[in-house]
């Protein structure tokens, strides 16, 4: 019994599979990024499908399951938290202004509490609880925590749902820089120059995103 | 949300009935239902507390190698490989090689283990932390713990703690017999073979005729290696420019009192092993969990969790429910990112004198339909009043609150895989009218509801029942009350001949059974009439 999470249908772009995508998130290398469905990508979060080793021919490096708010099935992530695990498995929960170092293994059902800072390298055990900063195990999860947590992220999608009108806006190439979810692409070394990235670049991508998602799922 | 429901273990209690929620008592017998455990054989709620635990495997938390239980005792509990923690910030530790890659292009350069020149140190990437200030470096990037073998073995504690096993060795069998006698799960303990104590010694010797037990290192003479309170700490503490210096006692707790007191003598620490563990009930010793083997997987081999056997039940109260959907719609309608999580706790809140309607719904897990009723604890308070001078003090703490709850029975139906989420958007949608009052913003007063107290809906596997809370004028603190929930299901359980021969009329005649669990339901806060009046200071 928790109360909805309303969008506005102007900010998001559906698509069949139930993915709901905002125009107001940054995809960067979206032919890279597969969705499993059902995913929930907010306002202000950045993807970056565009970190990979460098050399032709095309891969996958980054792949969101199932209802996830932003890797493995059943993931949440938290505002404004920046994420650059190597790994995150399934059922895992990311708390809000966390920061996940690089090439972080995050394995099933664990959980990061919000304002926790883990170091480059951490490894997290499956059912693992970690705060803190440096972030260090805090405790055993409960037996059940897969359960639960389909639950609560089945929930959140069935939360957020449309205000039904269409509300128009003025201030499309503003993009937030205060919420970033970053996924890295889980290959240790040789990546790509990382450009810093101009608010017309940030357009581009957008609607570059917006219609090669909509084509590709 | 504020609001909440948690369920009674009672502990093997000779009482099932739970102390009243105002005592202090109650958060330490009421948990969340996640984290219970039902016994089939003693039809009984089980929790952490009260479960016997055993150890079904070990496994490094950071390398996730699976250590087998003969070579756990041996090595410590912690893990024999190249896995350290930081001395300093406990985070940790990775193996670089002498001439750390140039970080120079503007690139963070992520320490890489595998390749360069030795020596090779640790070296923490949170705090900065390296293990050459402390003169430990590695001629070769692997089997680091070995390497590091003899500088443990020589360690202070760990001569400290061999003295200390050796001069317990004669009573450890019979003490270690009994121990596993009243506690099931500990295993006996068996010397060790290359043990160098003869056995020859007498057994039977009493606990009380141990000899005194005289320490490797004097304590008086403790302040010669930097601990022991001194004139050497005393000149160090003179020299002392930033209190980092000194390690803390969280830093030092692994070591003896014989350990230098400064941060910049701390050593590596190997990462203590992390055990999976099997659940038994305490009564009548069966299984309630066990874990795959296998150290990451997440699976179990006998999951016995109460959740799956008790309607599990949330509250909420409409008004706050309302006034969250609201702010998020204004969120929505400005584009601007709601705020999800903040000010739930204040806007909302209960204030006294008022009366407010809140929504219990319950979830069967069963496929069977189950039965429910629903009711009250009293909370024996008048007994308290009488009791003399401390009267007045007393008459505060009567519940400053009357709860009407639904008291007849009603049904939840079965639980069937069919009932997916996804099926079941409506369930949080807004009908048109709101919607449009919304958008619009002018917002219509509330529809009255036709009745608070009763079923007010039934869905799939989940019934809502309405209750109402009225506050007292005076009323102050939690709104907290213990209800026992008590429900009717099919019982398959006396089939004894399966198959054939079971006449008819047996089968017409169903087993029911009833099962019945305290829970502490939870409203939140009252904001006091005296405090919500006045406003704070910056008018
Ligand atoms: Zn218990
Ligand atoms: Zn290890
Ligand atoms: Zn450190
Ligand atoms: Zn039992």
């Amino acid at each position: 019994m928790e109360p909805p999470i309303y969008y506005s249908r102007a900010e998001f772009i559906e698509t069949d599979t139930g993915n709901k995508v905002s125009r107001r998130a940054t995809i960067a290398g979206p032919q890279n990024i597969i969705l499993g469905g059902k995913t929930i990508i907010s306002s202000g979060a950045i993807i970056r499908g565009d970190l990979r080793r460098s050399g032709p021919g095309h891969a996958v490096v980054i792949s969101l399951g199932r209802y996830c708010v932003v890797v493995g099935d059943y993931v949440h992530i938290g505002a404004a938290s920046v994420v650059e695990a190597a790994t995150i498995g399934n059922y895992v929960e990311i708390g809000k202004n966390c920061i996940i170092g690089k090439f972080t293994i995050i394995k099933d059902c664990a959980k990061i509490a919000d304002n926790t800072v883990i170091p480059p390298n951490t490894v997290i055990p499956a059912l693992s609880l970690f705060s803190g900063s440096p972030g260090h195990f805090t405790e055993d999860l409960p037996e059940s925590t897969q359960d639960i947590v389909e639950v609560q992220t089945k929930q959140h999608y069935a939360r957020f749902q449309p205000l039904d009108r269409d509300l128009v806006r003025s201030s499309l190439y503003y993009v937030p820089y205060n919420s970033h979810l970053l996924v890295s692409l889980p290959l240790p070394m040789n990546l790509l120059p990382v450009n810093p990235v101009t608010p017309q670049q940030c357009r581009n991508l957008l609607l570059g995103a917006a219609s090669s998602l909509q084509s590709t799922l | 949300m504020v609001s909440n429901v948690l369920y009674h273990c009672p502990c093997l209690s000779a009482s099932s009935v739970p102390p009243p929620p105002h005592l202090e008592s109650s958060a330490y017998s009421f948990h969340p239902l996640h984290t219970l455990f039902f016994c089939e054989e003693c039809d009984a709620v089980r929790c952490n507390r009260c479960v016997s635990v055993e150890v079904s495997g070990y496994y490094c938390p950071n390398c996730l190698f699976e250590v087998p239980s003969a070579s756990v005792r041996a090595e410590k509990n912690r893990c024999a490989r190249n896995c350290f923690m930081c001395p300093n910030c406990r985070n940790t530790l990775s193996v670089v090689p002498s001439d750390p890659p140039d970080a120079g292009d503007g690139r963070l350069s992520a320490p890489i283990s595998t390749v360069g020149e030795p020596p090779f140190f640790l070296y923490c990437n949170h705090c900065r932390w390296d293990s050459s200030e402390v003169g430990i470096t590695f001629e070769k990037p692997t089997g680091l713990a070995a390497q590091l073998q003899k500088l443990e073995d020589y360690a202070p504690e760990s001569l400290e703690f061999d003295r200390l096993k050796e001069h317990f060795e004669p009573i450890l069998p019979a003490a270690s017999a009994a121990l596993a006698r009243d506690i099931p799960g500990v295993a006996k303990y068996t010397p060790h073979a290359r043990s160098g104590r003869p056995s020859g010694k007498d057994r039977s010797a009493n606990k009380d005729e141990m000899p005194e037990y005289k320490s490797r290192l004097d304590i008086n003479h403790a302040s010669t290696y930097g601990s022991g309170g001194g004139d050497v700490d005393v000149e160090l503490m003179r020299r002392l420019e930033d209190v980092s210096e000194i390690a803390s006692l969280e830093q030092r707790w692994n070591y003896s009192w014989s350990t230098s007191l400064e941060t910049r003598d701390l050593k590596p620490l190997r990462i203590p092993l992390h055990s999976k563990r099997s659940k038994r009930c305490p009564a009548c010793t069966h299984i309630l969990i066990k874990p795959e083997q296998k150290a990451q997987s997440v699976r179990y081999k006998i999951k016995l969790v109460a959740a799956n056997y008790l309607p599990a039940i949330t509250v909420a109260l409409p008004h706050q429910i309302e006034m969250l959907g609201h702010i998020s719609a204004e969120a929505a309608k400005r584009s601007t990112k709601a705020p999800v999580d903040d000010d739930k706790d204040t806007r909302g809140g209960l204030q006294a004198g008022k009366t407010y309607p809140f929504h219990m719904s319950l979830t069967n897990p069963l496929y069977d339909p189950i039965q429910v009723r629903l009711s009250v604890q009293r909370m024996h308070v008048a007994a308290a009043v009488s009791s003399g001078e401390g009267g007045t003090i007393d008459k505060a703490r009567r519940p400053p609150f009357a709860i009407s709850i639904p008291t007849t029975p009603f049904s939840v139906a079965p639980f069937a895989e069919a009932w997916e989420y996804e099926d079941d958007e409506e369930m949080f949608g807004l009908d048109d009218d709101e919607l449009e009052a919304r958008l619009s913003g002018r917002e219509k007063e509330p529809k009255p509801r036709s009745k608070t107290v009763g079923i007010l809906e039934k869905r799939a596997n989940v019934t809502v029942v309405g209750g109402e809370v009225a506050l007292g004028k005076e009323a102050r603190g939690e709104v907290k009350f213990n209800m026992l929930v008590a429900y009717t299901y099919r019982s398959d359980d006396p089939a004894p001949s399966e198959g054939h021969d079971i006449s008819p009329s047996k089968k017409a005649a169903l087993e029911t059974k009833t099962f019945a669990f305290y829970t502490v339901v939870d409203l939140g806060n009252i904001i006091p009439k005296e405090e919500a009046r006045i406003d704070p200071y910056d008018v």
